[in-house]
């Protein structure tokens, strides 16, 4: 009985009729077949692309190093959904999913090989657009409380309000003080930054107010503080909980009535100046311990806006590594697309003290180590690996549990064995909770 | 290196095997020729291993004070930092290097008088492919 795939003119109608790409070559790696979608994505037709080597017509970033096909011929394996970026006749990049195998003949010989491949442009526009959604001025998050923030960021910076940014080292405090600047009437000025624990007391009310010559052995010449340089836009005081106490009169005097007088002079000046004072540490606690003068600590606490640590937005692990890795490319010239399974389980789990900081960290280093299309555990820090399933939550509670299931995108089997408990006990625990 | 003659050019060609690299930013190797307007001949060919990233190509070709660009595909952020460089560029040529350069002597509207704008090059693009050197 002759079937129709034996037929080369029904194989071509047959091949037509898939909506994935499909190409054949022989061993030389030269095109023998090219149905519709695969003209239709790489703009062209089979006259031009039949006899010729495939990676002129399919022009990948992987055509010497790393091809699906040479892969399969070299391994005589299947090889899986491997995301490329083929560069179509008029110059455009698509991003494709690539599977590969060989071909053989009855005895077994190869004698080519066929590659499948499907468009992901949509799938990455969609993803995109996702990131789009959850980002606000270089940050990026699904977590109701920051978004709650990003949500009353431009009213506050509307306002000349003194605004206390409270959060630990590395969760972005920075990144908010630039969006309060970047959203007020004030944005055509500068952001000033000081760091408050960064100098010595004399230099650093030298720093922020300014000095006048003689003022104390060195200062040569009268010299603008940063308050004068920060004239009509923004100052930030970064870690304010290392402010001395008498630097902090100062600045309540200057707070209060924006007058001040520089180091060394009695010349009374005024500023016109929006302050954001930054804090990692608990300014309540400096105040009972007398570190802090209360009615500083009023003055600034007209509107705080705590920012949560990493760990308690874990939801947004993923989409920060997402946003890293595209960032982190980019900068490097790199090609790469995805996390591997293994290593996206550790980035997971790993408590990132150091918060989103160190997740950039990790990242960039994992970037500028891998050579392929995917970091793997080996891009990875050692100090990634310590998060056993010793130290994991057992038994957590109903918010954890929550945020954890958001982490995973509710892949109850990953999440399972990241607790290290079979799929029942997670069910258990879920149903207990009302998940 | 180039030519200080006005009537010599260099021209840098993405390539592999001889032949002309699919695509301009994955190339590992140039070929760079020094080409004779007048006498309309090559007359040097050299090739120069690349290890550079791809963004730094443009630069990279820009030191060795190449004129134009004969390849096949190219991004467009890479035609534009060739643009901005101020070298030419005909894009969407495959087949032999020495083919490709005899063919471009013979025909060499391609963009030598000045920089030629990213449109112009595209009808190169088929008419390349379709004479398949």
């Amino acid at each position: 009985m002759n079937l129709p795939q034996d037929n080369p003119l029904h194989l071509q109608t047959i091949l037509d009729s898939v909506a994935d790409g499909v190409f054949t070559v022989d061993n030389e790696l030269r095109i023998t077949t090219l149905n519709r979608a695969a003209e239709e994505m790489t703009g062209f037709n089979r006259e031009q692309a039949l006899g010729q080597p495939c990676c002129e017509i399919f022009r990948t970033n992987v055509c010497f190093d790393g091809c699906p096909l040479r892969c399969a011929f070299a391994s005589g394996e299947n090889i899986t959904n491997v995301e490329v970026d083929i560069l179509d006749r008029h110059n455009h990049e698509i991003p494709i999913s690539v599977n590969a195998s060989v071909l053989r003949d009855k005895d077994g010989n190869a004698i080519g090989g066929v590659e499948t491949f499907r468009d992901l442009s949509q799938l990455r526009a969609l993803a995109s657009e996702v990131q789009g959604h959850f980002s606000f001025h270089n940050m990026i998050s699904r977590n109701p409380h920051m978004q709650q923030l990003f949500d009353i960021l431009p009213d506050i910076a509307n306002s000349d309000v003194t605004v206390l940014l409270q959060g630990d080292s590395g969760t972005g405090k920075e990144l908010f003080a630039q969006a309060l600047h970047d959203l007020s009437p004030r944005e055509e000025k500068p952001l000033v930054v000081i760091n408050c624990g960064a100098l010595p007391e004399q230099l650093l009310e030298a720093e922020i107010f300014g000095v006048r010559k003689g003022a104390y052995t060195g200062a040569v010449a009268d010299r603008s503080g940063r308050l004068a340089i920060a004239e009509g836009g923004t100052l930030l005081l970064d870690e304010i909980g290392d402010l001395p106490l008498p630097l902090q009169v100062k600045l309540l005097r200057m707070l209060e009535n924006n007058q001040y007088q520089a180091l060394g002079s009695d010349e009374t000046r005024r500023a016109d100046v929006r302050f954001i004072a930054a804090s990692h540490c608990d300014l309540d606690q400096l105040v009972e311990q007398k570190q802090f003068r209360q009615d500083l600590f009023y003055r600034l606490n007209i509107v705080t806006l705590k920012i949560p640590a990493l760990s308690e937005r874990s939801e947004d692990i993923p989409l920060l590594l997402d946003m890293a890795l595209q960032r982190f490319c980019h900068k490097y010239g790199k090609k790469i697309h995805r996390f591997s399974p293994q290593a996206m389980e550790q980035l997971l789990v790993y408590p990132y003290e150091g918060n989103v900081r160190e997740l950039l960290n990790i990242v960039e280093r994992a970037v500028i180590l891998c050579r392929g299309q995917q970091i793997d555990l080996q891009h990875l820090p050692v100090t990634t690996n310590n998060s056993s399933p010793a130290t994991r939550h057992r038994n957590p509670d109903r918010h954890r549990l929550q945020q954890l299931l958001l982490r995973f995108q509710g892949n109850r089997q990953q999440l399972a064995h990241h607790l290290g408990v079979d799929r029942t006990t997670l069910w258990r625990w879920m149903k207990k909770h009302q998940l | 290196m180039p030519d200080s003659s006005s009537h010599n050019i260099l021209i840098a060609i993405p390539s592999y095997n001889q032949r002309v690299s699919p695509r301009f930013d994955q190339a590992r190797e140039f070929h760079l020729a020094t080409v004779d307007l007048r006498q309309q001949r090559c007359l040097q060919i050299s090739t120069q291993d690349c290890s550079q990233p791809p963004d730094k190509i443009c630069t990279w070709l820009n030191r060795f004070g190449v004129h134009g660009v004969i390849c096949s595909g190219i991004h467009q952020k890479h035609q534009l930092q060739l643009h901005e460089l101020g070298i030419w560029l005909t894009w969407g040529i495959s087949g032999d290097i020495k083919q490709v350069l005899d063919h471009w002597l013979e025909h060499k509207q391609w963009g030598t008088e000045s920089t030629p704008l990213i449109p112009d090059n595209a009808r190169w693009h088929a008419t390349c492919n379709d004479y398949s050197l």
